[in-house]
């Protein structure tokens, strides 16, 4: 158990920035001394808590989410955008113009905050702003999200019931995804920018 | 109205824990004070970026690298005066409560 609580902490330990690392590894160095397993686990969490719920810990964290977030979603969704391109459609191009702002304004608000730029707060700001006009078109279904759909499921067989399930369940997927992505990533920074 | 300033149980109780003016670590400042890691290091956090204190990196008698923490010049006065005010709170509020 107690190499457990070691690998926990130390896989906490990525988050906290460069002048917070003595602090972690004090922790980490205590751990050692810890007796018992239900002992080292105890302290294992208390200082991940430490950690991940201090200002610069939560910022990190939360930037690095935006940037797991944008590269799964580019990723996952990619597939999408490949179906209607070969089939000849036009539509990728204006959906493509729409999330690729959004992915962008995300990266910069991770780099800006990950960096403790005097920009952070500002830029998570400019994220959230994207995002939530991002989500208001694509839950509204507005275009250019509508014609991209349609044009996928006309590609992917537009008779499936299922189809349409999945379109609707990837718009508010990334929705919300994006939505609590950029709310956690302002908070954090705005906290961090106080501490700092 | 406005919190005092490092005058919880738990900072009084570090305060305590650090008062013989020796170097101390983590684990065993956790265990004395029965203050848990989550609670403890906020704590030291905060009194190291106020310069009241110190941290040093030490080899233990296990071999084990430790980070040690005593309290500064300016902590120990500070400590010893959060202390001797928490002391007089509590007096006044156990004579209020006789009388």
């Amino acid at each position: 158990m107690k190499r457990v609580a070691r690998i926990a902490l130390r896989c906490a330990l990525v988050v906290l920035p460069r002048d917070r690392r003595e602090w972690g590894d004090a922790l980490l160095a205590e751990l050692a001394e810890t007796r018992g397993g239900l002992e080292s686990m105890r302290w294992a969490l208390g200082g991940i808590r430490v950690i991940v719920f201090s200002p610069h810990g939560l910022a990190r964290l939360a930037a690095l989410g935006v940037v797991v977030g944008v590269v799964g979603g580019t990723f996952g969704n990619h597939e999408v955008f490949i179906v209607v391109r070969r089939s000849g459609f036009g539509s990728w191009l204006p959906a493509l113009a729409l999330a690729l702002p959004i992915a962008l304004a995300g990266l910069a608000a991770a780099w800006f905050v990950l960096r403790r730029s005097r920009f952070a707060v500002a830029s998570a700001f400019a994220f959230l702003a994207v995002v939530v006009a991002g989500s208001v078109i694509s839950l509204a279904n507005l275009s250019p999200v509508r014609p991209f759909f349609d044009d996928w499921q006309q590609a992917v067989g537009a008779d499936d019931p299922r189809v349409s399930h999945h379109a609707q369940e990837l718009r508010w997927n990334a929705a919300v995804g994006a939505l609590g992505a950029a709310l956690v990533l302002l908070y954090a920074a705005r906290r961090q920018a106080k501490r700092d | 109205m406005a919190r005092r300033r490092d005058t919880s149980p738990q900072t009084l109780a570090v305060f305590r824990a650090f008062l013989n003016g020796a170097w101390r670590y983590g684990y065993d400042l956790s265990r004395e004070t029965g203050i848990p890691s989550g609670t403890l290091y906020p704590i030291l956090m905060r009194l190291s970026s106020r310069g009241l204190l110190e941290s040093r990196w030490e080899e233990s008698a296990s071999g084990r690298r430790r980070r040690g923490h005593r309290l500064t010049g300016e902590g120990i006065p500070y400590a010893e005066a959060r202390l001797a005010e928490a002391r007089t709170g509590s007096a006044t509020a156990a004579a209020a409560a006789r009388a």
